[in-house]
């Protein structure tokens, strides 16, 4: 075994020292004359351990503290090998003097060349330099002529188009005009007030089509884009605002064009001009902003490559990343970048991550990171910036932070917004039911047949919301309102208004206020409520709030209204944060629930923690415990967990009414005492332990797994005169697992499959469950479930099977209207010793949504 | 707000509106929307406490869902009924529809729930739970129409004879 491993190694090493050349051979292709002039340079390293498995190079470490020990992975046979090597070695005889050292330790050491890429990421990524590791001497880099349009003559005499320097937060532009044959020109001279916007030309590639633009940018804000799109829209009534790039803002210098002097006197089509020819319209040298980079190996510029797309989607990754300040993901996912071949985000991406690493307080390898920023690109503007990053560095001790590394305060221009939607379903559904008598011995059966209507009504929603937002203030006005009309008899028509409220939030003063028919969930407030809740921020980070109200969805016969307060704190030590609280409920006079609480929270870009105590003073016994948590790691894996233990229903007084006819407790005051029924109240009111938690992992960009694990318990009750004790379920344990992919049946879809087994004192089920949702074309999509449930009771020796496929297609109609159909069945069979029920029920709906 | 008088008229209008009924849980509360220089953000908002699960695809498509236990809910308030809010598109943000998914059953722990988010246009993402955990935030980093400059006219010498000429 321990031959066939050797041989095995020794067989992959040598593929690796043949195959790493070649790799980099492949990969000159691509990079630019920079790139291949380091590439003279050759890297030799000592492999000392290779594995199937993962493995440490911790020890590797400790036996070679002087030289730069890493561990790195690489592709065999389609399987991972990880490696463990030691470097780096300019010549072949110094690797193969140190592996001599090495082999009585690491008796498979072996000496390979490694690609320039190897060598970079290791170099990036290393603490310090070594000084026992021979340094690699920086070479000077010659820069690159100036890549310049050949001079044509100008096809319209006039000014030159803006070539300003512009901000670089001046990203939005106009898209004037497209299209796929050839680059359009400019219809008309730009008035007087764009004169300072550059009007440019780009070409972009669509499904296999080039499609030439005309463009005018650079705005900083969306308003003056907006506004100078108006000006525009007689003469280019197909105009887009769009957000642009830097590199897009840099590149336009190139390809800028100039207005026509005077509006054409014939109102014709606009001349088409050829790619080329729009590319040949001269930028007077004289005019060229000094800004210009004298190389631009950027995303613009550089050559693309086969990994250009992948290398995007790191880069967009990182830069999302970056901005929320979750610099770890940030630099794992720049990394990740920057070990792909070089590609047209090779450079941006070696700034950001010394940004990157910056942020996270790697003042070092930060460093380290902008010093090889400018080995790699050593003239142009971002060398100019990273070098100005570079002296921050060195000033950041005594000085406050770069903009760039403060925090990012939200936009917030005045506005006012409507959103919201309208819809009208009609649903409609019918059951039927037979029933089976099963008696052997006499061999009768007897099988009565029940079908009815059970549902037939139109249901009304309305979701309105208006907003305005100012530097000052961001107040709303919120109704949401559901409204069905019964067609069955004996049902009543209802309207449930779930929100209706005016919310006032003044950001000078920092205070808030919500008054009307709002949700709760917090200060202590259990559910929705008509009332009000305000807050005040009397320092940074403390906030009184006052809340008081009605309970909304209380049926008794008793009139309820509460008052509380509370303090929010927070957020301290950076991630924690939290609050206090004390209500008093009243029902009739009498106190119905009175608690104290406190929420925790601790939240992190991969760490999340939430806790809620609530403590009932008046039953002298906890309503809520409950913790829960959330974990995801850079890989995507994420892991959740909750720890809930509630009274159920949440403790009050008026838990004592359940069963009871006459439903005011001034009434129940009349025949028994306050403590008789809070007693009562606790009879009727168990409790519940709920304990779950599961793990997802992404296996491929494809696939993702999860499993996730509960149980729950709920305890008996003693019951009342005039409501019966509720037995105790005993632990129900849950186990779930569920596949989910994308790109399954068509390319825009999403799969869920899961399998649940359900294990519970008196029955064991299982539950199979598929869904597919896909998009088809720019306006239809289509769910469908199968859905399957089987349980065997113990106890009763009974089985329950219940089939259900549903199907809902909605088609979008012009935008802003949405018509959805739903078609379903739900097929139950209900087996026991001696009788067979068979329900088989129908829905369907069909309606409208209308979004504004 | 600059015209209060409609908000207190429609206020005033729905309260008195007749047959007011109490109402249910509803899941979805508001979705906000900010937009930074570098990535766009939109907070979906919950009437409850959620613990996020988990979301897919995991980076990047149209269709995005997201799977998210409410705590604190009994399964007999549990909202059946779709909700559904709306996010219009901006030159950095495409429209986007965000809706709730009832669960297939009343057991919460074992069929989450979910929201479905669908853009209008495959967006990059990147999904994490929020702060006040009454919340879930969507990351879509600003990535603008991929240009590059035009072709000069050293890369297409074939366009000597343009039109344009």
């Amino acid at each position: 075994m321990w031959a066939v491993t050797l041989v095995m190694l020794v067989f992959l090493l040598a593929h690796f020292s043949l195959a790493t050349p070649a790799q980099a051979q492949s990969d000159e292709k691509n990079v630019t004359e920079t790139e291949t002039y380091i590439k003279s340079e050759k890297h030799f390293v000592v492999t000392l351990r290779s594995s199937f498995t993962p493995i440490s190079d911790k020890q590797a470490k400790r036996d070679f503290p002087d030289s730069p020990v890493y561990l790195i992975q690489s592709k065999a046979f389609d399987k991972t090998v990880y490696l463990v090597r030691v470097g780096f070695f300019e010549n072949y005889a110094d690797a193969m003097a140190f592996r001599e050292r090495a082999l009585a330790t690491y008796p498979a050491a072996q000496v390979s060349e490694i690609a320039r890429n190897e060598y970079l990421a290791i170099q990036r990524t290393l603490p310090a330099p070594k000084p026992a590791a021979p340094a690699i001497a920086a070479k000077k880099i010659e820069p690159m002529p100036v890549p310049s349009a050949p001079p044509a003559p100008t096809p319209v005499p006039a000014p030159p188009a803006s070539t300003g320097a512009f901000s670089p937060k001046a990203l939005y532009a106009i898209l004037l005009e497209e299209s796929n044959q050839a680059a359009p020109a400019a219809r008309a001279p730009l008035p007087a007030s764009l004169k300072k916007y550059r009007l440019y030309a780009t070409q972009t590639r669509d499904k296999n089509k080039t499609l030439y633009q005309l463009k005018l940018g650079f705005f900083e804000n969306e308003q003056d884009v907006y506004a100078a799109r108006k000006q525009l829209k007689d003469t280019y009534p197909n105009t887009k605002v769009i957000r642009t790039t830097l590199n897009e803002q840099k590149g336009s210098v190139r390809t800028a064009l100039s207005a026509p002097a005077v509006l054409p006197t014939v109102v014709a089509p606009a001349p088409k001009v050829s790619p080329g020819a729009v590319a040949k319209v001269p930028v007077p040298t004289p005019t060229l902003p000094a800004a210009v980079p004298e190389m631009t190996p950027s995303a613009t510029a550089a050559p693309a490559t086969s990994y250009d797309r992948d290398a995007l989607a790191l880069l967009d990754k990182s830069r999302a990343a970056l901005a929320r300040g979750d610099n770890n993901v940030a630099i794992a996912t720049l990394d990740q970048l920057l070990r792909l071949p070089p590609n047209r985000y090779s450079q941006d991406a070696q700034e950001l991550i010394g940004l990157a690493r910056q942020r996270a307080g790697e003042t070092i390898a930060a460093r380290k990171e902008y010093e090889l920023y400018l080995r790699l690109y050593p003239t142009g503007e971002g060398s100019d910036r990273v070098r100005q990053r570079i002296a921050a560095l060195d000033t950041s001790k005594t000085t406050t932070p770069p903009p760039e590394l403060r925090a990012i305060k939200p936009r917030t221009e005045a506005q006012y917004t409507i959103v919201g939607n309208l819809s009208q379903f009609y649903y409609h559904g019918a059951s039927k039911l037979d029933s089976t008598t099963l008696t052997p011995a006499a061999n009768t059966q007897n099988q009565p047949s029940l079908t009815q209507t059970d549902q037939s009504s139109l249901v009304t929603s309305l979701n309105f919301t208006h907003r305005y937002r100012s530097e000052d203030y961001d107040n709303r006005l919120v109704i949401r309102d559901t409204f069905t009309k019964n067609f069955l008899k004996g049902q009543e028509d209802t309207n449930r208004p779930s929100a209706i409220y005016y919310e006032l939030k003044d950001r000078k003063l920092d205070y808030s206020a919500r008054v009307g028919r709002q949700p709760g969930g917090s200060s202590g407030v259990l559910g929705r409520f008509d009332g009000v809740l305000a807050g005040y921020n009397f320092s940074p980070k403390w906030r009184i709030n006052v809340v008081g109200g009605i309970p909304a969805d209380i049926s008794y016969d008793s009139r309820l209204r509460f008052l509380g307060t509370g303090i929010d704190i927070g957020p301290f030590a950076e991630h924690w944060g939290g609050s206090l609280y004390t209500i008093e409920q009243k029902v009739d006079g009498v106190t119905d629930r009175h608690a104290v609480g406190s929420e925790i929270r601790y939240f992190s870009q991969v760490f999340t923690l939430y806790g809620l105590f609530d403590y009932d003073m008046e039953f002298k016994t906890s309503n809520i415990a409950m913790v829960q948590s959330n974990w995801t790691a850079t890989s995507g894996t994420s892991v959740h967990v909750l720890l809930d233990r509630r009274k159920t229903p949440s403790l009050s007084l008026t838990n004592a009414l359940f069963g009871e006819a006459d439903t005011s407790i001034k009434s129940q005051l009349q025949t028994k005492t306050y403590e008789q029924i809070k007693q009562q109240a606790l009879n009727l009111t168990s409790t519940t332990n709920l304990y779950s938690a599961g793990v997802s992992q992404p296996l491929s960009t494809r696939w993702q797994a999860g499993f996730d694990v509960q149980s729950a318990h709920t305890s008996s009750t003693v019951g009342s005169a005039n409501q019966p004790a509720q037995p105790d379920t005993g632990i129900i344990y849950t186990y779930t697992g569920n596949l989910i992919g994308t790109g399954i049946f068509v390319q825009r879809d999403v799969n869920v499959i899961s399998i649940s087994h359900i294990v519970a004192p008196t029955y064991d089920g299982n539950s199979y469950s598929l869904t597919n949702r896909l998009l088809w074309g720019a306006s239809w999509s289509l769910d469908t479930t199968l859905s399957w449930y089987s349980q065997h009771d113990s106890s009763t020796n009974s089985d329950v099977d219940r089939f259900s496929p549903s199907l809902k297609p909605s088609y979008k109609w012009k935008q802003n209207i949405t018509l959805e159909a739903e078609f379903g069945e739900e097929h139950t069979t209900n087996k026991g010793t001696l009788t067979e029920d068979t329900t088989r029920r129908r829905y369907w709906s069909l309606g409208y949504r209308w979004d504004f | 707000m600059k015209n209060p008088l409609l908000g207190v008229t429609m206020l005033f209008m729905a309260f008195t509106s007749s047959g007011i009924a109490r109402a249910q849980d509803v899941i979805l509360d508001d979705v906000d929307t900010s937009v930074e220089s570098e990535w766009a953000r939109i907070s979906i908002h919950f009437t409850l406490p959620v613990n996020y699960v988990r979301h897919f695809p995991q980076e990047r498509g149209q269709l995005l869902q997201i799977f998210f236990t409410v705590t604190g809910m009994d399964s007999q308030n549990i909202s059946l009924r779709e909700e559904i809010r709306n996010v219009s598109a901006t030159p950095v943000m495409p429209a986007t529809t965000i809706t709730y998914e009832p669960p297939l059953s009343l057991n919460l722990q074992r069929d989450p729930s979910s929201i479905s988010v669908r853009f209008d246009r495959p967006v990059n993402y990147d999904v994490r739970p929020g702060e006040d955990h009454r919340s879930i935030v969507i990351y879509l980093p600003i990535v603008p129409t991929d240009t590059k400059p035009a072709d000069t006219a050293k890369d297409k010498p074939g366009k000597k004879d343009s039109p344009a000429k």
